[in-house]
């Protein structure tokens, strides 16, 4: 296992300097000088200079981006145009928003969508087979922003049940500790802000589930099917385990490697959906960060988004596919994968 | 294939839900070329004095804020995605499929560089990528288009590739290279017909994609820009009126759903038909 | 048994209102309204939602109001205007006087005022808050300073010197005398800001506002909230909130659904076909205010494109403003025919407007060497504007109407801060924007908008950067005379000059909208565009949002 984690580790390194290329790139495929659309085009000549020196775009390319990856190795990621903090600070503040929305959706999913998927297989083609897999087939082509939009004026304009956007209610007086508010308000004992926090999760949360929730549950429906049709199955009926039995404990542990497999490709879903749930709910997170940024023509800080979000998909597959080598004892260690 | 055509039509057929897809599908297909003839009013023709207008016989599905007709605009709106759909993956696949094929024939260190490549484009969140490259090249239809066909690409290509290194080995395959067949007509007559089916899903589920996509990005502004009848950029304005028109909102969410729906299940009524037919 | 039914109705509504709204706020019977209403409370926190959060906290290098909605709370300035007006009274000076020749104004400083920070105010304060504006080598000059530059003609302008005489009182001389110059001194940009803060911050100062102002900052989260608490020790006693927070909301639609739902207390930027929605609301209270502002959009006449004064009155003759002003905004705007609002004095009455004649227009463009139109870039704000609640619309319009003159625009927008600094740069062709008087003065319009002073790349005011030497002659003459009488004949002039030259289309006057809910008291709006809330008391300041 040790080895498998640090082959897989290794096999990081040229992806992400890819990544980082990809990132620089950024920068100098917009087209024109990048130090002049950073400033604006009729910013002084002086200015343009002194922000071409600072960022060492007078340099050859090569070195240009050695130099740009020797700051991204002391985590310097440069300052915002905007509002001239550190980048990394920004991202700092805006990431856990983001990863406490998306480790929440994909909760919801795994859970949703497990049990729809399993409640499909235990009944094929019944009425609630036939709603499942529907469900699951317009979930997956639902365009979520609209989704939101329509959850928001539900629950929150014509129920007037859960809040209609941020993360936390203006007023609250929860102190910020890792800035997961949910662990926030546990960790300083603020029950009224857990709850608070909580409420405000379940649009955005649910909103950004949904797709992946589909696919899960169209995945678990069909890996139960096929792990029901097994002869161990059989085995375990004629055994004479009750249904339930034989569905959680033996259908359900074979079925959860094709599970886990689409569980870690919706991680990309989930961080994608993110920008637009996040400009629905606005939500401070990375997502809408990086749209602000767009707009404000804050490559700096686009750069930054760009990279931390590629950073956390690249470790979530890592850890999805740590993941499923305990699950399936019979993937192993292979030094090439094809 | 040529041959097993009728038979994979007579297996679809059987899908109910592809079927259903591809009545959405022929829905969308007749309304965007037909659109001048079916839309009621001009997709740009404004009418101030008849704002935010309900549902009527002279607008059937009403107007939106700046007057126009909204049954007009989604009838257009299915031309942009439309067009969507084929451009972005047609980009998708124009560079997808050579990749993977130069990658799978070539081996060794060219493999490696353009599998890599793909790995580097996989590692960024797909609808982000999108999002970053329109950020760059700056708002517009056209950008989200060149977007979307970027982010499609590692998907052909490593489809391309899989079926290539499986193509190479076959022994009549080897034969046929022994015998001084090139490597293009190793392409054309043996890779592609082998990965035909699974390109064609990949595709048709790939239109859906497009589709959904660009019409996130032009939600957020990104993409689709006015007075172009593009349906997310019309959700977008119609938020504003949630509580006026709500309309607004409803009818190109509805339809985005319906034209994504359509071709996701035609691709999945096809990975089925292909499926049962091997 | 008037006074039974009215109760009645009061326990429906608030029954009413507690059975739909989830939480929060106290829906506040009705009773008592109606005479002198009843002593003001002390305590509680009011949530403000606003179309988008500051750009900076620091009141002189902004010009947008959305960042001056905050400072005002933080800071005081040497004088005021009386709420409501455009009278000028005193603040952090007790009192002033002007020489003779109109070169030399002095202020008697108020004793005893102290910085959030603890620091005194003292004539220092006072000095390096207008030098490090005014001076270019300031080692506090860090940043476009725009509004100094669109104020006063420059760095430093028409202001030579600020001069603190002793520790209460201030000189300030001019170069030339300026009938605007009190009333400009009461705007948000004469911010007085603690010395000590600005040392101590440095250029992160926007970040750490220090004044003396109602209120003190307690957290910016950055599109998040603004917190500000009472400072119990202001010098004209303390404001009746404990807290107050502003919240960016960037849609209006959600902005108005959230004051329904009670989870936030007061806002503006409403869209005029919201207004009977608030209106058969009971719980929420319409504010209106006959607005001193006006919607343009600008010709950038350094293009060579819009050099051509044909091209623009071309243009001007493409939009079919009535149709515009009716269809957006309905009963809460009027078609502009010149910069300045009918509301200021020295408004010309008698513009004849340019009518809408698209055969016209297309006539000028051939003239001008158009005969098949052209392509250009108009820019529009993404956010709600006091003057134009959405400029996208407006733009989509123009946009047909330009069309069918044979003119192409692309719409472009960025985010609000970056729209502003790209726009001062001149990098737009056209632009939208807007503009509320801060003084009631016709100067703040034309010469702050129009004159050349206001003109200069990187902190331009005039977005048309249009040049004109006989407007500014007429304007300057205007700012060294007195009285209105002599003024307003020349400001006329200046309308006149605009209105032939073209470099703006004027789109409209709105009315200013804003909305509380019922139990928020001392809420007003300003015909500067300000919202104050040292005034401003809850009904059941123990409900908790």
């Amino acid at each position: 296992m040790a080895r498998y984690v640090a082959h897989r580790l290794l096999l990081l390194v040229p992806v992400l300097l890819g990544v980082a290329f990809v990132t620089f790139l950024t920068l100098h495929l917009t087209p024109g000088d990048p130090a002049q659309i950073m400033l604006g085009e009729r910013a002084t000549p002086e200015a343009v200079a002194a922000l071409r020196e600072r960022l060492g775009l007078d340099r050859p390319f090569a070195t240009q981006f050695l130099r740009y990856l020797g700051r991204l190795a002391t985590g310097d990621l440069g300052r915002s145009i905007q509002t001239n903090n550190e980048v990394l600070g920004e991202l700092g503040l805006k990431f856990p928003a983001t990863i406490e929305l998306a480790l929440f959706a994909m909760g919801v999913a795994i859970v949703l969508g497990v049990a729809a998927g399993a409640l499909s297989a235990s009944r094929p083609a019944t009425l609630w087979d036939y709603l499942g897999t529907i469900g699951s087939t317009v979930g997956i082509a639902m365009p979520v922003f609209w989704l939101g939009l329509l959850l928001m004026l539900l629950f929150s304009a014509l129920l007037g049940w859960l809040p209609f956007s941020g993360r936390l209610s203006p007023a609250s007086d929860l102190q910020r500790v890792t800035h997961f508010y949910l662990l926030d308000s546990l960790l300083t004992g603020n029950l009224r802000a857990f709850g608070d926090s909580l409420r405000h999760l379940l649009l955005p949360g649910l909103t950004l589930a949904t797709v992946p929730t589909a696919f899960i549950a169209r995945m678990t429906r069909a890996a139960l099917l096929e792990a029901l049709g097994g002869e161990y199955i059989r085995t375990a009926r004629a055994k004479g385990l009750s249904e339930p039995v034989v569905l959680l404990r033996h259908a359900l542990r074979n079925a959860l490697v094709p599970v886990l497999t689409i569980t870690g490709l919706q991680f990309g879903t989930l961080l994608g959906g993110a920008v637009l749930t996040e400009s629905i709910f606005a939500w401070p997170g990375l997502g809408r960060l990086t749209v602000d940024a767009i707009f404000a023509r804050d490559y700096p800080l686009v750069q930054g988004c760009l990279l931390l979000f590629a950073l956390t998909f690249v470790l979530l597959n890592l850890l999805t596919d740590l993941l499923y080598v305990r699950a399936d004892p019979r993937i192993r260690y292979r030094p090439e994968p094809a | 294939m040529s041959r097993s055509t009728p038979r994979l039509w007579r297996r679809f057929r059987r899908n109910r839900g592809g079927v259903v897809g591809l009545l959405l599908l022929m829905a969308l297909l007749a309304a965007a070329p037909l659109a001048p003839v079916l839309a009621p009013h001009g997709p740009a023709d404004q009418d101030l004095l008849e704002r935010l207008a309900r549902p009527s016989p002279r607008h059937p599905l009403g107007t939106d804020d700046l007057g126009r007709d909204l049954l007009s605009r989604i009838l257009y709106g299915a031309r942009v995605s439309l067009l969507v759909g084929v451009v972005g993956v047609g980009i998708a696949l124009s560079i997808g499929v050579p990749v993977g094929a130069l990658a799978g024939f070539a081996g060794g260190r060219l493999d490696q560089l353009l599998m890599r490549a793909m790995d580097v484009l996989l590692s960024f969140p797909a609808f982000l990528l999108a999002v970053a490259i329109v950020g760059i090249a700056g708002p517009s239809l056209q950008n989200a288009l060149l977007a979307i066909g970027v982010i499609g690409i590692p998907t052909y290509a490593r489809l391309v590739r899989a079926t290539v290194l499986v193509v190479k080995a076959e022994p009549y395959v080897e034969a046929a290279h022994a015998l001084g067949a090139g490597t293009g007509r190793v392409l054309v007559r043996h890779v592609l017909p082998n990965c035909a089916g699974p390109l064609l899903v990949q595709a048709t589920l790939g239109m859906g994609t497009a589709i959904l996509e660009v019409a996130g990005l032009s939600f957020l502004g990104l993409g689709a820009q006015p007075p172009t009848p593009e349906w997310g950029a019309m959700l977008s304005s119609g938020r504003a009126w949630v509580l006026t028109a709500p309309w607004l909102l409803l009818w190109p969410g509805l339809a985005i759903l319906l034209a994504v729906l359509g071709f996701t299940l035609v691709g999945d009524g096809l990975r089925d038909a292909l499926a049962s037919a091997q | 048994m008037r006074t039974f039914v009215l109760t009645l109705a009061t326990i429906l509504v608030l029954t009413g209102s507690f059975l739909v709204l989830p939480v929060h706020l106290p829906a506040v019977p009705r009773t008592g309204e109606a005479v002198a209403g009843p002593a003001p409370l002390t305590g509680g926190t009011l949530i403000y939602g606003k179309p988008k959060d500051a750009v900076k906290l620091d009141p002189h290098n902004v010009t947008d109001g959305e960042s001056f909605d905050v400072t005002r709370q933080i800071f005081d300035t040497l004088v005021q205007f009386r709420e409501g007006t455009t009278e000028v009274e005193p603040a952090l000076a007790t009192s002033w006087r002007v020489s003779r020749d109109g070169l030399a104004w002095t202020f008697m400083l108020r004793r005893g005022v102290r910085f959030h920070d603890g620091t005194p105010f003292t004539a220092k304060a006072v000095v390096t808050s207008f030098e490090r504006q005014m001076f270019k080598h300031h080692p506090h000059h860090r940043g476009p300073f725009e509004y100094w530059a669109s104020m006063f003609g420059g760095y430093p302008g028409i202001v030579t010197r600020v001069r603190a005489l002793d520790e209460q009182t201030v000189r300030f001389e001019l170069s030339r005398p300026s009938a605007p110059f009190l009333a400009n001194l009461a705007m948000p940009f004469a911010a007085i800001m603690s010395p000590a803060a600005l040392e101590r911050y440095g250029e992160d100062i926007f970040k750490h506002p220090i004044g003396t102002g109602p209120f003190s900052l307690v957290e910016w989260l950055p599109n998040e909230r603004v917190v500000l608490q009472a400072n119990r020790g202001h010098w004209a006693g303390r404001p009746y909130l404990d807290r107050l927070i502003f919240k960016p909301i960037l849609e209006n639609s959600v902005r108005l659904l959230e004051l329904e739902a009670g989870t936030i207390h007061g806002m503006h930027g409403i869209n005029t076909d919201d207004v009977p929605r608030i209106q058969r609301n009971p719980a929420l209270v319409l504010h209106t205010q006959t607005g001193m502002n006006v919607g343009y959009l600008a010709f950038n006449t350094e293009k060579p494109l819009f050099r051509d004064r044909r091209v623009r009155q071309a243009l001007s003759h493409a939009v079919d403003k009535a149709r515009l002003v009716k269809g957006l905004f309905g009963a809460y705007g009027v078609p502009a025919q010149t910069p300045l609002p009918p509301v200021i004095w020295g408004h010309h009455e008698g513009i004849r407007p340019y009518t809408y004649d698209p055969e016209r227009a297309r006539r000028l463009l051939a003239e001008a060497g158009h005969p098949r139109g052209f392509r250009a870039d108009l820019w529009a704000m993404s956010v709600a504007r006091p003057y134009m609640p959405d400029a996208r619309k407006v733009a989509e319009v123009l946009q047909a109407q330009f069309r069918a003159v044979g003119v192409e625009v692309r719409i472009v927008s960025y985010e609000w801060g970056a729209y502003l600094e790209r726009s001062r740069n001149g990098e737009h062709d056209m632009l939208l924007l807007g503009w509320t008087g801060d003084n009631g003065d016709p100067d703040n319009f034309l010469y702050t908008l129009l004159s050349s002073d206001a003109a200069v790349r990187g902190s331009a005011n005039n977005l048309a950067f249009f040049r004109d030497r006989r407007l500014d002659d007429v304007l300057r003459r205007a700012q060294a005379l007195n009285t209105r009488e002599e003024r307003a004949p020349l400001y006329r002039k200046a309308q006149e000059l605009i209105h032939e030259e073209a470099p703006w289309i004027p789109l409209v006057h709105s009315v200013q909208l804003g909305a509380v809910r019922r139990g928020v008291r001392g809420y007003a709006l300003n015909p500067t565009g300000d919202h104050r809330f040292h005034r401003v008391w809850l009904e059941q300041p123990g409900g908790r949002p």
